[in-house]
């Protein structure tokens, strides 16, 4: 059948489920009960029939049904379930406060997991993390980190030992959308990858989608993931903090109008510095070291119809050394929401978001040598959704979202006035509008028939004032020359880029324990960060596509079976692959700093990746856990580089196995284990050497054609929550781990280089011998940690 | 500009907090080869021309095999010569040429019936003002003691790149590492350029600026790159470096304008 013939089937079959309605609508919000907090994705559903939805991102859920009496099924993981017995001959509002579930009470446990384990309420490439399991999982430092903790989930790999950055499905770690409350967030890292920017305790949960991204969301070809912070509790003030070997943090929420509005702020700062008085690297006494981030939201309900939001993230990275020179680095994001409720069955949202990250660097050697230099991106965005909920078999999505880019290349002033730098100097800016529009339905054919299909229409604009380039080369991958440069009126739009960008997903259950699921996605990605290196540092900047560089574009094809058992058992087989147009690399010995001819630096090629990933989950019981296991291939092919043959990626992993599990000894005490085992990542290493004037130059073979040695390790945590004695209302807990257990050197390089020896004098002579060295970094790293909530 | 690279920076601050492990471990390295090494500069000093015919070796051996029997000629601007071989590798010129500015020059190395090949151009000076010592108290990291400034009219129209090597006492103290810097923020203006090491008094300074090529000027900016890369995850993807020698040996031929200026601090 052709695509057009289903399209129209599609259709009739929604419209026929219009015609023959008549029935009425129940809306409203699902909170939380102590906080007042919406709840995303609780499910309300007819007792007794399938008729039912999830609450969207605010809460908010919309159901038509037939007149008559009827009983309402709502339910929220990890919360008491609630019947609600109506007799429908109106449209009504029906708002619902769940209660957390208890420790205490084990049945509502077993209730809230058998909602949680039906097999229709997963999606294809789609995982739901709360924090309260993310907390659980042992850390380097004892330091929560939401971003680590995804990197455990199968098709995802870490980018290295200490690194927040990560690759999904074969992608780059620019190819992740990171939404923190919508908003973009660009350098996801503290500390060079210690730590990642989200503070545990302002996060509510997070979605991670591998695949299958609904069209609502766009601008990368990897992964979303969608970051919601806390809303505040708007019944009483509460606080929450925590004190680690290396930071420490305080959150602290409650009513502004009870029931009305609320706030939350939480802050966290690291103090790595303080040791470094201790270091023998002279200078360090007088270096500075340390990050630091603030969380801050409201939200005002207006009125039934209406709510606002207001969130934002600030953070920040200071490294000084010894007045030398300095960097810092950082994010802003501002988010302001408005839902609004145009009749029962229509939602909408209005967004406008705020986003921007940049980059410092300064030195100061002397009078002459000194400068400063600036670089970033500011993104403002307007986005507009709207949810019409038709009837429970049928839902429609749609809307639209602009976002004006202006990427800063580079700023270089002097410091003093003796400077070598004579005057400012300051790289043309450029500016980028970066469009789309979506359109959604979810259908539902049957109990077990459902599908989502969609499509997005993306549009990329250059915006003058700008100047542009075109370059010849004398032979692939040698450097550019410039043959002509065009030069743009001030926000003429001088070149532009679209595409549609279909995604659908479908799921069939078998019975109520088994489901297939298929999905297909297209997607578009008009900036790229110019990383030179194996990780992405806060120096590596964005670059928008242009005349020389294409949108990045890719297809992905996963189809998934997912099995439960009646244990409590969850198991999902997926098999994704994925073929990606236009990936960008860069010649061997690109200059990429302050180089306006940066795209002449660029080259260009294919991209293709594949595996399969398995997922098993215990879900209860005392003893719970996880094992994700991803078989996986990804392959690049970039002529100019390595003699224009594929290649492996860097993230290139075959096996990634991860083992999860917590095991409850009583109400006081609960332990934590955890074990990863990835293929070593591949790594080109020298095949012979030469020299020029004296120094030693390695000559390297086909790229990323060895391996290191295989990674793993074991962590264990354990967690104390002491019984409450002084203070009723005054909870606390100790959290203590033991990061890479048995102390595995794994290797987070190999090093080459010459050998270096002490004279007499405790002097270092080089000696000229070629060597290879493996650098380890984290052994049984022990750390404490102290919680906190009033 | 002095090349400051962020990246090493930024590793240095995680070494400061971690402190680490690291051990010699000898890897099971393929080797492939051996390919010619040729290094040849040549200048407009009034000294025989000096050519390097080396190979390459195997990872972990401590030198480069020398090549003793190729045919080495150099030509451009009239003259020509076929050197004769020294020693280690070294083949030097029976006549005395200094290079004259706009005159190509070409290399020409036969070996074992393969040719490799290499031509460059002789390049106009930037007009040197003054070079001077002078003293300054303790400064910074920077000791107590006598430091060099240029200052210099630089050309207008972009592209000119210059190198700089310093000796103190006969022995050049920038040894390990290029000091270089292109036009492309100072085009066509009038430059103080100081140099941040110290010098003592009595100290017989010779400061050589060489006009190079945009060419070199890369070439040895990736030489600096990839001699001090280290693999770590911060360094640049690891990379053969071309140089400007056809036949596919290692190396690179330049031609080089030199001013020199002697000093003795008293």
């Amino acid at each position: 059948m052709k695509p057009k013939s289903i399209l129209i089937l599609v259709f009739f079959a929604f419209w026929a489920n219009i015609l023959k309605a008549q029935s009425y609508t129940i809306s409203g919000r699902i909170t939380d009960e102590k906080t007042g907090e919406d709840l995303a994705g609780a499910t309300v559903l007819v007792k007794g029939t399938s008729n039912g939805v999830s609450s969207n991102n605010y809460g908010f859920y919309s159901l038509t049904v037939p007149k008559g009496n009827i009983t309402l099924i709502i339910r929220y993981v990890g919360y008491s379930e609630i019947e609600k017995l109506i007799s429908l001959s109106k449209n009504i509002t029906l708002n619902v406060e769940l209660n957390e579930k208890s420790k205490d009470i084990d049945e509502v446990v077993i209730s809230a997991q058998i909602q949680e384990s039906k097999t229709e309420n997963k999606q294809i490439n789609v995982m739901k993390l709360d924090m309260q399991s993310i907390k659980r999982v042992p850390m380097v430092f004892g330091e929560v980190d939401i971003l680590k903790t995804v990197t455990m989930l199968p098709g995802i790999v870490s980018a290295g030992e200490g690194n927040s950055g990560f690759s999904v499905r074969g992608g780059t770690q620019d190819q992740n959308l990171i939404l923190l409350d919508e908003a973009t967030v660009y350098n996801i890292s503290h500390l060079l990858g210690f730590f990642s920017v989200f503070n545990g305790d302002a996060i509510r949960d997070l979605d991670v989608y591998k695949g299958g991204i609904p069209p609502q969301y766009g601008g990368r070809l990897s992964s979303l993931i969608d970051v919601r912070m806390k809303e505040g509790n708007n019944k009483k003030y509460t606080g929450a903090g925590g004190i680690g070997l290396l930071s420490s943090r305080f959150t602290f929420e409650g009513p502004i109008i009870k029931n009305k509005a609320s706030f939350i702020v939480s802050g966290r700062r690291s103090y790595a510095d303080i040791f470094l008085p201790l270091s023998k690297v002279e200078g360090a006494k007088n270096s500075k070291l340390y990050f630091y981030d603030f969380n801050a939201k409201i939200n005002y309900k207006i009125s039934d119809k209406d709510k606002l939001f207001i969130s934002g993230y600030f953070g920040r990275d200071k490294f000084e050394f010894s007045g030398l020179f300095g960097n810092s680095w950082g994010n802003k994001t501002a988010t302001v929401r408005w839902n609004h409720l145009f009749n029962k069955k229509l939602f909408c949202n209005q967004t406008f978001i705020f986003s921007d990250f940049d980059y410092y660097f300064s030195f100061n050697f002397s009078e002459a040598s000194n400068l400063e230099f600036l670089q970033g991106i500011r993104d403002y965005s307007y986005k507009t959704d709207f949810s019409w909920y038709y009837n429970p078999a049928n839902k429609l999505n749609f809307g639209g979202i602009i976002t004006h880019h202006n990427f800063n290349p580079g700023e270089i002033r002097p410091i003093t006035s003796e400077s070598f730098l004579k005057s400012d100097i300051i790289m043309d800016r450029r500016k980028a509008l970066e469009s789309a529009i979506y359109g959604e339905h979810e259908h539902k054919f049957n109990t077990r028939f459902k599908i989502r299909y969609g499509v997005r229409y993306s549009i990329f604009n250059n915006l003058g004032s700008s100047k542009e380039y075109a370059f010849s080369y004398d032979s692939i991958g040698a450097p550019p020359i410039v043959n002509d440069t065009f030069t743009y009126k001030k926000n003429s739009i001088y070149n532009t880029y679209g595409g549609l960008e279909p995604r659908m997903s479908a799921s069939y259950n078998f019975t109520k324990n088994d489901a297939l699921k298929f999905s297909y996605n297209r997607t578009l990605q008009y900036l790229q960060q110019a990383s030179n290196t194996g990780f992405a540092l806060p120096t590596d900047q964005w670059i928008p596509a242009n005349i020389n560089i294409k949108p990045q574009v890719s297809d992905q094809f996963a189809i998934g079976f997912f099995k439960n058992f009646d244990l409590g058992l969850e198991t999902s087989v997926e098999v994704y692959y994925k073929w990606m147009k236009n990936q960008v690399d860069f010649r061997d010995n690109a200059a990429l700093f302050l180089n306006d001819y940066v795209y002449g630096e660029l080259l260009t090629g294919t991209g293709w990746s594949y595996g399969s990933e398995f997922f098993i989950k215990k879900t209860k019981g005392n003893f719970k856990g996880f094992i994700s296991y991803t078989l996986s291939r990804s392959m690049r092919k970039i002529n100019g580089i390595n003699q224009n043959k594929a290649y492996p990626t860097n993230t290139d992993r075959t096996h990634n196995l991860t083992v999860n599990s917590t095991y409850e000894i009583n109400k006081l005490w609960d332990l934590n284990l955890n074990f990863v085992f990835i293929t070593g990542n591949p790594v080109t290493l020298p095949q012979g050497r030469w020299e020029f004037d004296g120094k030693l130059i390695p000559f390297y073979g086909p790229r990323n054609s060895q391996r290191f040695p295989a990674y793993h390790r074991m962590d264990i945590g354990v967690n104390y929550y002491p019984k409450k004695l002084i203070f009723k209302k005054f909870e606390n807990s100790w959290n203590l781990s033991v990061y890479n257990l048995y102390g595995r050197k794994n290797p987070y390089a190999i090093l080459t280089g010459t050998r270096k020896i002490k004279d007499e004098n405790n002097k270092e002579i080089d000696t000229g011998i070629p060597i290879t060295e493996k650098f380890a970094l984290f052994r049984w790293v022990p750390s404490v940690t102290w919680n906190f909530k009033f | 500009m002095k090349k400051i690279k962020t990246q090493i920076i930024l590793s240095i601050s995680i070494l400061i907090i971690l402190g680490s492990c690291r051990e010699e471990v000898i890897l099971d390295l393929n080797t492939v080869g051996p390919i010619p090494v040729i290094e040849a500069k040549i200048s407009n000093d009034s000294i025989p021309f000096k050519v390097r015919v080396r190979t390459t070796a195997d990872y972990y051996s401590i030198s480069l095999p020398v090549v003793n029997d190729a045919l080495v000629i150099i030509e451009g601007n009239g003259y020509s010569d076929t050197l004769v071989y020294d020693t280690a590798g070294f083949y030097i010129s029976k006549t005395i040429h200094p290079c004259k500015v706009g005159f190509s020059y070409t290399l020409k190395v036969t070996h074992k019936g393969k040719v490799y090949q290499a031509t460059e151009t002789c390049r106009p000076q930037a007009p040197v003002d003054s070079v001077k010592a002078i003293y300054y108290p303790k400064r910074g990291f920077l000791p107590a003691g006598y430091y060099i400034w240029e200052w210099v009219f630089e050309k207008p129209g972009r592209g000119d790149c210059y190198k700089w090597d310093i000796y103190q006492n006969d022995t050049l103290i920038n040894k390990d590492f290029y000091l270089m810097n292109e036009d492309a923020w100072v085009d066509g203006t009038y430059i103080g350029n100081d140099f941040p090491f110290p010098f003592r008094y009595g100290d017989s300074i010779i400061f050589e600026q060489w006009a190079i090529s945009k060419q070199y000027y890369l070439y040895l900016n990736s030489i600096q790159e990839q001699a001090g890369r280290d693999g770590s995850p911060f360094s640049s993807p690891p990379s053969n470096i071309g140089g400007n020698i056809s036949g596919g040996a290692f190396g690179y031929f330049s031609v080089n304008n030199i001013i020199r200026k002697a000093l003795k601090i008293k």
